[in-house]
Order: structure tokens, then C-alpha cells, then sequence
């Protein structure tokens, strides 16, 4: 009888590191198969970023962190799509320790992160604005909440 | 009424003016971030999360003690970067910060009997994630 397949947790107590097969496929205007009303001017950047990162290997920081999954890779495009203008500036994208991925902001008096976890399935919004004082740190639930921020960034702060 | 957060695990005799070195990957900008509210590059907030019993740093009075610096810190991981940061700037977070010489687990280093931890257990993610924005703003990343 074959032996059944033993999946190993790694130190974080997560099952061991899924497929590395993420292919990002940048499709400029005219060239895809539909045309929508937005602008994907950032894809190929943060592609190539998001391809790195994935990369990366198990303990990429020498603090045992966890490779980056897939999951995290897919909403963080997600998020990304939904949230990223014609404007906008780009996002520094880094990797968590549990295999999530970060995307942060900082310009304009505005501190914006949005960490998603190594799920894909949540995420965490955190604003701060030293201008009016207004602060976040919330689930994210609503893309609206960070188009808002995302436009408040931008206008104080925007593209060079 | 929400239960008090109960206090840290934290030693008293590691001072406040004690310098903690933190190392974190510096190759293709994968712990860092450029802030432009403060006019430089700087580690992210990801940068100080919990390692899996806390977060890894290397006091330096023991650093210096045992004749080593904060390069040496970086020993074996090329591309690394040092930030350093205060216990006191880390207590004032909610954390707690421990002596952790010599770790089973951990693999040989010359900085090992500096290792230490600081700690968050007692606290909630979400002010865990708030003490590490503060931290990585106030963190300085070292010229090695």
C-alpha cells in the first residue's frame, strides 16, 4: 500500500511551502483579450516585484520568516487592481514573516499599509494622517476606504 | 470593561539607553522602505514582526562587550542591514525586552551571547503591528 503524503508545518505551525508556479502576464492595451476602463500602468513593475518576492527562499530573513505564498501574491494584485489610479504612486511591496506581503505607502504627512496574510484571505488597513490627525487600523472590508486614502496621498503627494 | 493588557515579560536591568541591533535583509529593498515623510530610506514595519518566540535583536553593551561591533552583527549574512533602536523607544511601544544568550536553536554566531528578544506575546496583533510602525520610523538603519 503506498505510504500516505506527510505534510510538514513549518516553524510558524503552517503547512510547508506551496508550488512556486506563479506566472504574471502583462497584457498592454490592444494586446489583451477584453478592454476595460483601467489602467494597468503599474502591473509590469509590480509584477516583476511580486515575482522576486515569491522567490525568495524559506527563512529569507534569517529570523525563520516563511516563503511568500501564492495566495498573498493573488490578492495583493486584487487589492492593487482595485485600488491603484492613473495617479498614483507606486507602492513599496515587501514580504511578512508568515508569508504575507505588505504594501506601503509614505509621503505627504500619510503613512498607508496594507498587510495582506499568508492566506490571501485577510487583510489589514493601517492610516495614519499627521495632517488631520486621522487615524486607521482596521480590517479591510471596503475598498473605498483606500481609494479614499489612496487620493489624499496622491494629491498631497503626487507622481514625480 | 476590557480586560487590562497584563505586563510584558521584560528585565528591568537591561537599561533603556541600551542600543538593540536588529538585522534584516538589505538586498532588493526587501525589509525597507522609502519614507518620504522623513526624507530617507528606512526598515518597514515587517521588519519588526515577531519571529516565532519574539523578535530577534543583539543588545549591544553585550556586542561590545565581547569585542565585536554592529557589523559583526551581520557576520555570515551578506546584504544585510543593522537597524538599532532603544529598549527604552521599544518599551514605550508595550514591549518588553529579555536576555537571550546563546539560543538552542539558533545556528552559530560570533554575536550570539548578545541575543536577546523582545517581546509581545501579551500583547494583541493589532497593537503589535501599531508598536512595530512606530518602531520602524524611529529605528535607524546603520552605515556598516
Amino acid at each position: 500500500m503506498p505510504s500516505s503524503p506527510v505534510q510538514s508545518t513549518d516553524a510558524y505551525g503552517f503547512l510547508a511551502a506551496d508550488s512556486r508556479k506563479v506566472r504574471i502576464e502583462f497584457h498592454p492595451h490592444g494586446q489583451g483579450t477584453q478592454s476595460h476602463d483601467i489602467d494597468l500602468w503599474w502591473l509590469k513593475e509590480v509584477g516583476d516585484r511580486l515575482q522576486m518576492l515569491v522567490a525568495l527562499p524559506a527563512n529569507w530573513n534569517s529570523h525563520g520568516a516563511r516563503r511568500v505564498t501564492v495566495q498573498a501574491v493573488r490578492t495583493a494584485l486584487v487589492v492593487l487592481v482595485n485600488v491603484m489610479a492613473a495617479n498614483s504612486r507606486m507602492p513599496t511591496i515587501v514580504p511578512t514573516v508568515r508569508g504575507g506581503l505588505q504594501l506601503e505607502w509614505h509621503g505627504g504627512g500619510i503613512d498607508l499599509e496594507i498587510e495582506i496574510d499568508h492566506t490571501g484571505g485577510g487583510a489589514e488597513v493601517a492610516f495614519e494622517d499627521t495632517e488631520t490627525e486621522i487615524e486607521l487600523d482596521e480590517p479591510l472590508t471596503d475598498f473605498a476606504v483606500i481609494r479614499e486614502a489612496m487620493a489624499t496621498l496622491t494629491a498631497r503627494y503626487p507622481q514625480r | 470593561m476590557s480586560e487590562p493588557t497584563p505586563p510584558p515579560e521584560n528585565d528591568p536591568s537591561i537599561l533603556d539607553s541600551e542600543m538593540l541591533y536588529r538585522r534584516i535583509p538589505g538586498s532588493d529593498d526587501v525589509s525597507t522602505t522609502w519614507d518620504d515623510n522623513l526624507g530617507r530610506l528606512r526598515a518597514s514595519s515587517a521588519a519588526f514582526d515577531d519571529d516565532v518566540d519574539g523578535m530577534s535583536v543583539y543588545l549591544s553593551s553585550v556586542v561590545e562587550k565581547v569585542g565585536l561591533t554592529a557589523a559583526d552583527v551581520v557576520y555570515g549574512h551578506p546584504g544585510y542591514l543593522v537597524a538599532m533602536i532603544s529598549a527604552g523607544s521599544v518599551r514605550l511601544e508595550g514591549m518588553g525586552v529579555i536576555a537571550d544568550p546563546d539560543p538552542i536553536d539558533a545556528p552559530p554566531h560570533p554575536c550570539n551571547p548578545a541575543h536577546a528578544l523582545v517581546t509581545t506575546s501579551h500583547m494583541s496583533r493589532s497593537a503589535r503591528r501599531k508598536a512595530a510602525r512606530n518602531i520602524a520610523k524611529a529605528a535607524v538603519l546603520l552605515d556598516l
